[in-house]
C-alpha cells in the first residue's frame, strides 16, 4: 500500500540523515497537496556549514522501485538562515536576500550591467512571489 | 572602436548561462523526463560555472571549448566558495563526494570518454563493449544517482558560484 505524504517526508527525513551528517533539522514545508501524487514533498533542512545562499529550491523525481513515490523539494539551509526563516516567514526572508542583491548591484555593478541586475532581482521577486504560499510545518527530526 | 570584452563580462556570461541551464534542469526533474535530459543540464550547468570561475580567476583567454573542466576545477571551485560565502572550510568527505561527483558529471559529455574507456554520455547513442548500442534516454547511468540526497550539495555550490559571477 502505497505511504501517505507524511509518512513518506518522515522516511525520507530519515534516510537524508545517514547520508548528510551535518543534517540538523528536517521540517516540512507546507501546504502539503494530499490529494495530488505529482505535487512534490517539500522539505526545509538544516545543515551546518553549508552555502548560506537563501531558498534555492532543489527537486528530485519519485522513484517508485526504489521505494520514492512521490517528487520531492529539499531547500538546504543553514542554522541561522532557519532562525530567520522563523522569524519573518518563507516570504519576507526570501525578499530579504533579493533587497540585499539590488544594493550590493547598486554599488557594485557598472551602469551597462544595471539592466542584467534588474531582471535578475526581478525573477527573484517573482520566484518569492510563488513561496508568499509556504510556511513550516512539522519537524520531522532534530538532532 | 569596439571595446573588446572583459574577462568578468565573459565570467558573466557564462554564469547566467549555467543559472539558466540549472532552472532548466529544475523544471525537468518536476516534469518527470527521461534521466539522461536531467543529467545533461546538470553537466552543461557545471561546465559553464567552471568557465565563469576560471575566466575570473585565470582570464578568458585560458578557457577553451573543451568540455573537460569539472572534474578537476569542481573541487577547487567549492574550496573558494565554501570559504568566500561560508567562511568555513570545507570538510574532506565532502570534497571527495565533489570529487567523484565530478568526475561522473564531466563523463555525461560525448566529448569526455576518459581515454575511450566510457563512451556513455547524456546525449547520443553509443556502442558498449558487448557491441549493443546504447541509447542515452533508456541508459540508467549507474554512475550517477541524480535522486540521491547528496546531489543537493553540489546543485548549491553550482548556484552559488553562478550566481556570484553572474552579478
Amino acid at each position: 500500500m502505497k505511504k501517505s505524504k507524511l509518512e513518506a517526508a518522515k522516511s525520507m527525513a530519515k534516510a537524508h540523515s545517514l547520508v548528510e551528517p551535518n543534517l540538523k533539522r528536517v521540517c516540512l514545508i507546507e501546504p502539503l497537496d494530499n490529494d495530488d501524487p505529482n505535487d512534490p514533498i517539500k522539505l526545509l533542512e538544516v545543515v551546518e556549514g553549508t552555502l548560506e545562499m537563501g531558498i534555492e529550491p532543489v527537486a528530485f523525481t519519485a522513484d517508485p522501485a526504489r521505494g520514492i513515490e512521490y517528487p520531492s523539494i529539499i531547500v538546504e539551509i543553514s542554522p541561522d538562515e532557519y532562525q530567520e526563516i522563523r522569524d519573518l516567514g518563507f516570504a519576507k526572508f526570501h525578499r530579504k536576500r533579493v533587497d540585499l542583491l539590488g544594493k550590493k548591484g547598486s554599488v557594485a555593478v557598472a551602469p551597462k550591467h544595471r539592466r542584467a541586475l534588474r531582471s535578475n532581482v526581478a525573477r527573484e521577486q517573482q520566484r518569492a512571489e510563488r513561496r508568499d504560499g509556504w510556511t513550516l510545518g512539522e519537524e520531522l527530526l532534530a538532532r | 572602436m569596439i571595446v573588446r570584452p572583459t574577462d568578468q563580462d565573459w565570467a558573466r556570461g557564462y554564469a547566467k548561462q549555467a543559472l539558466s541551464d540549472l532552472r532548466a534542469r529544475e523544471a525537468l526533474v518536476r516534469a518527470g523526463t527521461d534521466k539522461c535530459h536531467r543529467l545533461h543540464f546538470l553537466q552543461m550547468a557545471a561546465e559553464k560555472a567552471c568557465k565563469a570561475y576560471l575566466a575570473t580567476e585565470n582570464g578568458h583567454m585560458n578557457v577553451r571549448k573543451s568540455h573537460a573542466y569539472v572534474k578537476r576545477h569542481l573541487p577547487t571551485m567549492a574550496r573558494h566558495f565554501y570559504k568566500v560565502i561560508s567562511n568555513n572550510k570545507i570538510s574532506q568527505w565532502e570534497i571527495s563526494e565533489i570529487r567523484r561527483l565530478a568526475k561522473e558529471i564531466e563523463l555525461l559529455a560525448p566529448a569526455c570518454d576518459d581515454g575511450d574507456v566510457r563512451k556513455d554520455n547524456a546525449e547520443y547513442p553509443w556502442e558498449d563493449s558487448k557491441g549493443r548500442i546504447q541509447i542515452p534516454c533508456e541508459y540508467e547511468f549507474p554512475g550517477i544517482d541524480d535522486g540521491d540526497r547528496r546531489l543537493v550539495r553540489l546543485v548549491k555550490l553550482i548556484y552559488a558560484a553562478s550566481e556570484a559571477y553572474s552579478r
